[in-house]
Formats: structure tokens, sequence, C-alpha cells
């Protein structure tokens, strides 16, 4: 479905990725993780044709990502953003439509079709009794409900999501991959998420890509990914894992420095 | 739906009212009547209506610019002269007259002045072929002021009045036209509404910004692209008033939030509410600066007197809020 | 022997000694002049030495004779021709206060509007600053006396100010016997239109010549007027008083046409416009080509 290959961005003055080869398939949960700094975000951005490699390219549907006009990998893929800085206070209900912006011209109205899409989005991501309420008066995360419905309208076939529960509570937290892991199963929504957590990727997302400094340290099944081996290399902390006692889902457990657990044990009974 | 095309039907009723008072006002009587008969009131055609026309053209560009610049900046305090685009404009305008250029070529001097300006703040704020808001901003202000300072120098040294240089930045709608002033002001007219016409196109692309510009960028918006062009559309139409009528202050601020305030933050309604409002804004402005007192007062002080209360006004809502 | 070379010494020393305590008796005659902003201005010893900051200034310092004692103009300063050759210390606004130091004047004069900023700042630098505000043709003979009070030249200030007063006479006389006193429009600049009213130094002359300021009651002496308050005014006349426009110009401009002074033809843009605004020596010649153009025909 979507494929970088070769990919090398470098900002102004540092070089963000390297050779970053990537293959994600039709139907795939894909979670992107790894340190701080290792070109997550980058790496979306330039998935969705944001930024322009320097070398190397992306491949939609089979084609380079440059051989496609703007509207038309805006209508195959949509992004949602870390941050969502909204400079106008717009209804939910408007912030949604504007997701209908790829399939509208210049001078024209929005359709029937238009808003039939908008309703159908806001009522997966459960924000529809939102719609008129103005978007810098509900709550962070009904706000970033209202994103996903935006990045939904699209009709998408594939959704990039920049840690899309970052300022997020739990139940939220929840809330959102659930939906996600629905998306992906009965719509075969092609996801890919990036995410700080890897308990929630571990959870949820089938196959991960564990980025290292702008590489691709691995990439394959959740298993292989998550082994205490590697990812104590690559976050430079160790880590211990084991599968979650409800869904037999892997799950990863930070482990203290060893002062830590020795002053523990000296105070403890 | 319906309670946005009432709101549409003041504001066009609005700058009615306020065209015909501008008409009626004046040390010559003249009445009502007189507007469906002009030829008996021969001040009406030569002196009020080309003020009237001025006024019109002058707000309604300076307010949709400033909407349109709050827009592409994502920055509600931005005003249409805050790319340094009036100072640039003002003085190529100084350079033009210091030079005796004649009338017809003041405004292309002021035009050049604006792209320079223009040209000089892209190369200033450009960081890695992009252009930030926040970066385009400080290059703004820089050129305003170096450019505000040059023609401060331009009018000290082709030893013109303080006074002059004061109704420059001011502005003043007091042209007296000639008969072949008044074709290049027809001119320039057409070419301000064909850059309104093409900033009000844009209206779609100017809701998605407010998304942000990278999902803007995601949902299809060439925002680079459409950047560059409002710009350099809104400064040709912003140079052309300024050449005409100076600087005048705070319509194109204080109006698209008044628009916004009445019909949401929708560019596709805010764009044209802004145009009635700023025009007619402008208009009683005009009629209170050249009325008031014996003396013409610049008609920028009318509107910053207006403007300052309801800023306040603004601020305080946000508070609120 | 050294007892007379001593005693002759002496003796040729003493008129040197007689003469000193006589001249220093003179220099300590310390002259107390008040300047037309009040001050009382001392002048320890002659004035050898002048800056001036306004053109009227300079062109009253050339009409009392005192042309060798010019040390400084402005860039403004540009009558009579001669005046142009001497130093310059910038213009109106913006004094070069590094050179006016530096040419070490007696006395330097200024304009009392428009130039407090500077007054302050030369009085600041120890430089002795002498004020005249010449607004009424009356305060402008006034800074003729004073400047020839200051400068040791009152004869020369007396016989001037006979001559312009001789001038506004005839002008007066000239006017009060006349059947008709032209209402003026009097333009001082076009973008904005700029006009002088009753008040201005212009205004009054207008007034000796005879004519009628359509703007006599306006508060300021200048002021920016609309052009419909011109137009609505119906003005027999219209003096031109700045080089940027023309009267053909005034002719094209839209609704002027129905004036009574373009229509007659009367709108004239010969007059000198630094003789028409500058309060000094030539005051009486700007009444006279005022009167001229208000009571000869075209």
């Amino acid at each position: 479905m979507i494929e970088a290959r070769n990919l090398s961005f470098s900002y102004f003055d540092r070089k963000a990725l390297e050779d970053v080869d990537l293959v994600v398939k039709a139907g795939e949960f894909w979670g992107l993780i790894g340190p701080n700094g290792s070109g997550k975000s980058t790496l979306l951005k330039c998935l969705c044709g944001i930024l322009a490699p320097q070398k190397g390219e992306v491949l939609l549907e089979g084609k380079p990502l440059g051989s496609y006009r703007r509207r038309e990998i805006a209508q195959k893929i949509a992004m949602v953003p870390q941050e969502s800085a909204f400079s106008l206070n717009f209804t939910a209900y408007e912030v949604v439509l504007l997701g209908r912006t790829p399939y509208l011209e210049r001078m024209q109205l929005e359709r029937i079709s238009d808003h039939e899409a908008v309703q159908r989005a806001m009522e997966k991501t459960d924000c529809w009794g939102l719609r008129d309420r103005r978007i810098w008066e509900i709550s962070g995360g009904e706000r970033q409900r209202v994103v996903i419905a935006r990045a939904l309208a699209q009709t998408p076939r594939v959704l990039l999501l920049d840690e899309p529960t970052a300022h997020l509570d739990i139940a939220h937290q929840v809330e959102v991959y659930d939906l996600l892991s629905a998306l992906n199963r009965k719509e075969g929504l092609t996801i890919l998420a990036v995410s700080h957590d890897l308990n929630l990727a571990g959870e949820y997302c089938g196959r991960l890509a564990l980025l290292e400094q702008g590489r691709v340290r691995a990439a394959g099944g959740k298993r292989d990914i998550l082994a205490p081996g590697l990812l104590g290399e690559v976050y430079k902390q160790s880590v211990s894992v084991q599968d979650s006692p409800v869904t037999g889902e892997p799950h990863v457990f930070l482990v203290p420095n060893k002062q830590e657990i020795q002053s523990r044990e000296g105070k403890s009974p | 739906m319906k309670s946005r095309s009432l709101v549409f039907l003041w504001l066009f009723a609005l700058l009615i009212l306020a065209s015909c008072l501008s008409l009626v006002v004046g040390p010559t009587q003249v009445s009502l009547k007189d507007i469906l008969h002009p030829q008996e009131a021969p001040v009406l055609i030569t002196l009020r209506l080309p003020r009237l026309l001025l006024g019109i053209l002058a707000g309604a560009v300076l307010a949709m610019c400033g909407g349109a610049f709050q827009g592409v900046l994502r920055n509600p305090l931005a005003d249409p002269y805050i790319l340094g685009v009036s100072s640039g404009a003002a003085c190529g305008a100084a350079v033009a007259l210091a030079l005796g250029l004649g009338p017809v070529l003041i405004p292309v001097m002021a035009v050049a002045g604006a792209m320079i300006t223009l040209y000089l703040v892209y190369t200033l704020a450009r960081i890695g072929g992009r252009l930030p808001a926040d970066t385009l901003l400080l290059a703004g202000v820089i050129a305003g002021n170096f450019f505000a300072s040059l023609l401060m120098l331009v009018m000290a040294l082709s030893r013109r009045e303080l006074r002059e240089i004061v109704f420059i930045l001011l502005g003043n709608l007091g042209v007296v036209f000639t008969s072949k002033t008044l074709l290049l002001f027809e001119a320039m007219s057409l070419a301000a509404i064909a850059c309104l016409l093409v900033v009000w196109w844009h209206w779609r692309d100017l809701n998605a910004l407010a998304l942000g510009e990278e999902v803007a960028e995601s949902l299809g918006v060439a925002v680079d692209s459409v950047k560059k062009t409002l710009f350099v559309v809104c400064s040709v139409a912003i140079a052309g008033v300024v050449a005409l009528a100076g600087s005048i202050g705070f319509v194109g601020f204080v109006v698209p939030h008044i628009a916004r305030m009445l019909l949401g933050p929708n560019h596709r309604e805010v764009l044209p509410a802004s145009l009635l409002l700023g025009a007619t804004l402008l208009v009683l402005s005009d009629i209170l600066a050249r009325s008031i007192a014996p003396m013409e007062l610049p008609v920028g002080i009318v509107t910053s007197l207006l403007g300052v209360p309801f800023f306040v006004y603004l601020l305080q809502k946000r508070k609120r809020a | 022997m050294k007892g007379i070379g001593l005693f002759a010494g002496l003796v040729l020393l003493l008129p040197l000694g007689c003469s000193a305590p006589g001249r220093k008796a003179k220099e300590q005659a310390v002259l107390v002049i008040k300047d037309q902003l009040g001050r009382e201005v001392k002048f320890e010893r002659s004035v050898q030495r002048v800056v001036s900051l306004a053109p009227s200034i300079t062109e009253t310092v050339y009409a009392l004779g005192a042309e060798a004692k010019v040390v400084g103009v402005t860039t403004y300063c540009d009558y009579p021709p001669e005046a142009r050759q001497k130093e310059k210390v910038g213009d109106f606004f913006m004094p070069n206060l590094e050179k006016m130091v530096a040419l070490k004047p007696d006395v330097v004069f200024l304009i009392a509007t428009g130039q407090s900023q500077t007054l302050m700042k030369l009085e600041g630098l120890g430089l002795k600053t002498f004020v005249l505000n010449p607004e009424s043709s009356e305060q402008t003979l006034e800074s003729f006396r004073l400047i020839g009070k200051v400068l040791g030249l009152e004869n020369n200030a007396d016989l001037l100010c006979q001559e312009v007063q001789t001038t506004l006479g005839k002008v007066r006389d000239k006017a009060w016997g006349q059947p008709d006193h032209p209402l003026v429009y009097m333009e001082i600049d076009s973008a904005p239109l700029v006009t002088g009213g009753g008040k201005s130094f212009v205004g009054e002359l207008i007034r000796i010549a005879g004519g009628r300021n359509l703007f006599e009651d306006l508060p300021q002496p200048y002021g920016v007027i609309s052009a419909e308050k011109v137009v609505a005014g119906k003005p027999e006349v219209i003096i031109l008083a700045h080089p940027n426009v023309k009267a053909q110009d005034v002719k094209e401009r839209l609704g002027w046409g129905a004036i009574p002074a373009v229509k007659s033809g009367r709108v004239y843009d010969d007059l000198n416009p630094d003789v028409l605004t500058r309060p000094g020596p030539r005051m009486g010649k700007a009444a006279e080509v005022l009167s001229h153009a208000l009571y000869e025909s075209p």
C-alpha cells in the first residue's frame, strides 16, 4: 500500500532519516516506535508527502508519491498531527467538514455526499453530539476525536497518526486505540501510528517499526520487536517484556536502575 | 443559513446608508432627492462621489486583506501593514513625488515599493524553502521600520512639511481628482477588485490553514503557493490604496474580528462581510474627519479613535472566555 | 643708569596700563536685550559671528548689512543668493549641532515655532541663543529692531522698518480706495490641500492688500481643508503659494471649474512662495505683489 524506499531526509542542519526502508501492506496496523529524535514524526510526514526527501522515494500503491497530484494523495492518505493548533474557533462540524477539502473544487460548495461523509466520520468517533460546539471550548479528548473524525472524513485508505493519545488520560487512550483497531479490522483501514507508549503499541498494533537515529533498526511482527534485548539497546533502558494477563498481548515493563531497587529493598520489609 | 443572509442584508443596507450620508453631508446643501438627480447638484458628482468611491475601495481592500493576512499568518493581531507593505508603498510613492514623476507613475512606484518590500521580507524570512509565520512577521516588522525611516528621509530631503508626512502616515481621503487622475483611479479600482476576487477565491484554503499548515498540506492545499499568491495580490491592492490615500490604520485589523463575531470564522463569509464592513467604517470615519472641525482631520485618527475602544472590548471578551 | 631704564620702561608701559582699564570699562557695559520669547539675553561683547537658523532671519541680517558677520545658515537660506555661499548648519528641523559649536558663534538666531528642541540643545551646549517670533507684520518689524540691536546696527534696522512700513502703507492706501475687496483662497500646498487662515502671516498680508480671506476664521494659522469647502466658498482669486501646481492644473480639478476665480482666469501661480510666506524684509514686496494680483487685471 505505502512504502518508503531508501528514504533520506535532512532538515536545515541535521540528518533526520537515513536509508529508511519500510513496506506497509494494505490492512496492516503498524506502530512506529523509537526514542526521542529517532525520526518517527519526520518519517510520517515524508509518507504523506508533507516533506520531500532528499534521497529515495515514497511509493503509494506502487507509484511514486510525486506522480500523484496533491489532492489525490489527500484523498488516499489522511494525517492526524501530534498537536492540533486551531487558530480559529470553528465548530466541530466545520473542522470535520474541512476533511472533504481534497474532494472539492475552489468555489464548489459542499454537497450532500460530503455532509454524509462528515456525519459518518463523526458517528464513528462518537463526536456527532459535539458537532455544534466550538473547537476551543471542548476538552482535549473530545478535540482529538474531532481531529480523527476530520481525518476519517477524507475517506482515506491509509491513516497516519503522530502520537494520537499524547495528552489524553487512560480512558481516552483506550477509546482512541479501540476505535483505530475497529477501523482496521472492520474496514481494512491501513494504519500507521507513531507511539511513545510501548504498551499501547504492543496491545493494539500488529506490526512495529523501531527507529534509531534516523534508521530502521528493526521492523516486523510485534513480538519480534518487543524483545528486551533489542529495546534495551535502542532505548538505553532496561525493560522486561511480559504478556498481558488480560489480553495476552506483549507489554513492556520498565526496570528502575540498580541503586533504586537496592535502596528500596533496604527500606521495605 | 437564514440568519446569515440576514446579516449580509444588514451589512449591505448599512453601506448604502453610510454612502447616502456621505453624499449628503458637506458644506454645500445637498438633499437626498438630489442623489437621484445629480445634475442638480454638480458637487455630488465632481467632489463627493469620487471621495465616497475612494473610501469604499480603501475600506474594502484594507479590511479584506487584513482578514486574509490574519488567516494566512494564523495570527489575530495581523493587519494589512504587517509585512511592511504600506511603508514600502508609501516610500515608493514619496520617491515618485520627490522626482516629480506625475500622477500616473505614483501608484506604479507604490506597487513597485510594495513588491520590493515583499521580496525583502521573503528573503529574510525564508528557512529551508519554507516561510514560517513567525519569521515572516518578524521580517515584516523589520522591513516596515526600515522603509518607514527611508520614507522620512525622502520626505525630509524633498523638503516636505511635517504636516504632509502626517497625512501620508495617517491617511487622508481628500484627494483632489482631475479627469486624468480619475481615470487612473478607475483603473486602480478594477485592479483592486480583481485582487479581492483572487483573495475570496482562496476562502477554503484559508479555512484549512486554520487547522495548521501541515494539516492543510495533508488536505491537499498547496500552502506555500497559496501564501505567496495571497501576499502578492494583497500587497498590490494595499499599495494602490496607500498610494492614493496614505496608510489608514485599524480598519484592516478590527473589521475582520467584527465580521467573525457576527458570522463565525468561516472565511467564505468573513471575507465578503469584512469588505462591506470595512467600506462602511471608512466612509463613516471620513464623514467625521471632514465635518467635525473646520480643518480636515487625517482619517486614520478617526479610525483609530473608533477602533481602540473596540479593541479593548475584544480583549475584555477574550479575558472572560 | 638701570634706574632710568626701568623708569623709562615703566613710562612706556603706562599708556597700555591706562587704556586697559578704559577698554575694560567699555566691555563691562553688558547689553541685555529681551528676545521675542521674553528671555533676557546678555551680550558681554559685540557680536561678530552670527548663525541663523531660519531663512527669514538670514534675509533680515543681510538686509541690515551684516553679511560679514554671518558664519552659518540653514540649507533653506537661499535669499539673497550670496547667502548660499555660507557654511550650512543643517536645516530647519534638524540642525547640525556639532558644526554650530565648531563655528563658535557669538549668537544663534532661532524662530520660536518648531525649534524648541533645538533651543534646549543649544543652550545645553552653552551657545548663546536669541529667539525671534515674527508671526505678524508688527512682530516682524520688531524682529528687525531686535536683530539690529543685537548686531549694533540699530540705525539700519530703523531704516529697514521705515522702508517696509512705507511700502505697507502704500498698499493699505491703495486697498482702501478700492470699491471691492475680492474673496481670496490662498493655497499653501496641494496634497493635502493646505491654506493660510486669518491668523497666518499670509492671512495678514491678504488683509493689508485689501483681500478677504476665504478661510479667515480658520482656528489655526495654517490648516488642511477639503476641496469642497473651497468650491463651496466660491473665491474670486486663487493664489498658489507653492511650486507643485500650476494654474492650468487647478483648472483641471474636478468641480473647480465652477469657481469664479477659475472661470475668470484669476488663478495666480507666478507669485514667489518664499516672498509670500517668509516674515522678513521682503514683507512689503509680498504685500505689493498680492495687491497687484488682487487689483490689476490678469
